[in-house]
């Protein structure tokens, strides 16, 4: 449960922050499409790149 | 900028040799966990850019949304996830540069990304995911391509060329 509550609220901080698009990739994505492995949070957002540009 | 606006999230020196980078970490009592030893263990957070890692962009309309329902709470978090065919193709990216690392501790885990992959295969093949489906660029998809060959030449399989081939991906 833990590691799910870290992703919603690392997008959800993220969306507070105007970065709308973020989404979760890697384990945890692929646990949610049905792989069994427990994940860790990785998550992709388009907009970080705009803030560094 | 994250550690500043939720004070759950905080940045720790890379124990990682000469690393020489800080890694965000996610624990609901912040930075505090650390000196009071809490019983529930902080999360690894990792932020990627298109770019980073060979992301490319894509477009927000493509974002699935799930419902994870968190059992005797009886709630549930609405999350996004990237499309399956980059969550796939990134992994078996995440394999091929793990397993040509120099470093022992990250080449280790090319084979959990291997077994990631082939879990992940079926799934997309049974949900009729394809290359052609405009979710990534071209240029994403000629390169991934040829880390799927590469791939299925060190797992070479009847069954996943058969998935391969469906996504869109002919193996000789």
């Amino acid at each position: 449960m833990a590691v799910w509550r870290a992703a919603k609220a690392t997008i959800d901080t993220l969306r507070e922050l105007g970065m709308e698009d973020a989404c979760i990739i890697g384990g945890m994505a692929a646990n949610l499409y049905g792989n069994d492995r427990e994940p860790d949070v990785s998550v992709v957002s388009n907009h970080i790149v705009d803030a560094i540009r | 900028m994250m550690e500043m606006w939720n004070s759950c999230f905080y940045l720790v020196d890379s124990t990682k040799p000469g690393a020489g980078f800080t890694v965000l970490w996610y624990h609901p009592h912040g930075k505090a966990s650390i000196e009071h030893q809490s019983s529930i263990k902080p999360i690894k957070i990792d932020i990627l850019c298109p770019g980073d890692a060979n992301l490319p962009s894509f477009h927000p309309s493509k974002i699935v949304h799930w419902n994870v329902n968190l059992g005797n709470a009886g709630n549930s978090l609405r999350l996004p996830t990237a499309p399956l065919l980059l969550v796939l193709l990134h992994k078996v990216l995440g394999w091929r540069t793990r397993r040509r690392s120099s470093y022992d501790h990250i080449r280790e885990k090319h084979l959990r990304d291997a077994r990631d992959v082939v879990n992940l295969l079926p799934i997309a093949s049974r949900r009729r995911v394809t290359i052609h489906d405009n979710v990534l660029p071209d240029r994403f998809l000629e390169s991934a391509s040829e880390w799927v060959s590469e791939f299925y030449a060190t797992y070479p399989n009847h069954r996943a060329q058969y998935h391969w081939g469906e996504i869109g991906f002919e193996l000789a």
